[in-house]
């Protein structure tokens, strides 16, 4: 296995590898937008002063967090077209996984408000800062910063997480997909894979270097 | 959603032997789990140590094994193991698996599980150790830096 024929290897099937690349990107947009959506909703559930929807934001989180994504997948397509919703698998996929993630960006997202000091919350309410001026000036501000890097982190297991769409019974024709693809129609395992191998590094470093790169311009300097 | 609370949709979960089946398979589950993280656990300080080593080759080499095994979906390791692990490798585990061990692990695609499970999260166990490290001894230095001697590290030099 030469540099040389991993190359042309490349080069005979890069349709398969562009389209599967293709599929993934978009995956992971939608689902980070569902994700994004949901777990600020839930966090904003679960920091609301009133108890039951502190709870309701508490079952939507450890039902999602706890089961794991590919029996999210099945149920949510399986499981629905068997109960008679006749939903596709592009939407199942994406709401399994953009709602798995909420989950994670929910808890994400609360304690970064968490970590805004209580003292600082209580100091501008008593300088007669209204509530909203207290989370739009003096909380959110500092929530953002620190919340950055886990939700960088969340973002790259998504991006993880989305071969396992291609796996599952959904047959979306992602970057493992094709791979697969290609591997069973050239039986050549290992080339077939390496470059899906690179395909899913070239995004996670990608999304590596971007969530450095918001990092370093947002640090809070002390 | 009248599916879900139908009694007779779910009269399978008790007949047969499907409800033993699928807490067998929960066993099984249970049990790669364990396994996988004691050798992750002991593979991933080795990686850890390798990724601080002095030698700066060592170190390097040690990094991008760790930022690779680290970026790749675990479906994807499973699966490439699955399918490009020496035929060999896998009869040999086939032979060599003790008596004891469960039945499901006389497969040979149970080590490609093993092995796939064990290089993803040694890797991720180790990039969290080295970090830690070396966060440990950013903080040690300045407080070495702070009181001007040498003495009062806690985490070695």
């Amino acid at each position: 296995m030469t540099g040389f024929a991993l190359i042309s290897f490349l080069e005979e099937h890069f349709d398969a590898y562009a389209s599967g690349f293709w599929v993934t990107v978009r995956l992971v947009a939608v689902s980070f937008a569902i994700a994004m959506a949901v777990g600020t909703f839930m966090a904003a559930l679960r920091v609301a002063p009133v108890v039951w929807l502190q709870r309701l934001g508490a079952v939507y989180v450890e039902t999602f967090r706890n089961v794991p994504l590919l029996v999210l997948l099945f149920i949510s397509f399986a499981g629905l077209r068997r109960a008679g919703v006749d939903i596709n698998a592009w939407v199942a996929g994406t709401a399994s996984l953009g709602l798995y993630t909420g989950a994670y960006v929910a808890e994400a997202l609360r304690s970064g408000v968490f970590s805004v000091g209580k003292g600082q919350i209580e100091a501008s309410l008593s300088l007669g800062l209204t509530y909203r001026e207290t989370l739009r000036h003096v909380v959110l501000p500092q929530a953002f910063r620190t919340v950055i890097s886990p939700l960088g982190s969340l973002t790259i297991a998504m991006i993880k997480n989305s071969a396992i769409i291609g796996v599952s019974l959904l047959a979306l024709g992602d970057l493992l997909k094709q791979a697969r693809i290609v591997s069973s129609r050239t039986f050549q395992t290992d080339e077939a894979f390496f470059w899906a191998a690179v395909g899913y590094l070239l995004l996670t470093v990608a999304a590596t270097l971007l969530v450095r790169g918001l990092e370093r311009r947002f640090a809070i300097r002390r | 959603m009248s599916y879900l609370f139908d009694p007779g949709n779910w009269e399978w979960l008790i007949t047969g032997n499907n409800a033993r089946f699928i807490l067998e398979g929960f066993l099984i589950n249970l049990e790669i789990a364990v396994i996988a993280m004691v050798f992750a656990l002991v593979v991933g300080l080795a990686l850890a140590l390798l990724r601080l080593s002095r030698n700066p080759v060592v170190s390097f080499v040690a990094g991008i094994w760790v930022d690779v095994f680290r970026n790749l979906p675990l479906i994807f390791l499973i699966l490439y193991m699955a399918l490009a692990l020496p035929i060999s490798w896998r009869d040999a585990w086939e032979e060599n698996v003790p008596g004891w061990a469960p039945e499901a692990y006389r497969s040979g695609f149970v080590f490609a599980a093993l092995v796939a499970l064990v290089l993803y999260n040694s890797a991720v166990i180790a990039e969290s150790c080295a970090r830690a490290s070396s966060r440990c001894r950013a903080a040690s230095r300045r407080r070495r830096a702070r009181s001007g001697s040498a003495t009062g590290s806690r985490c070695g030099t």
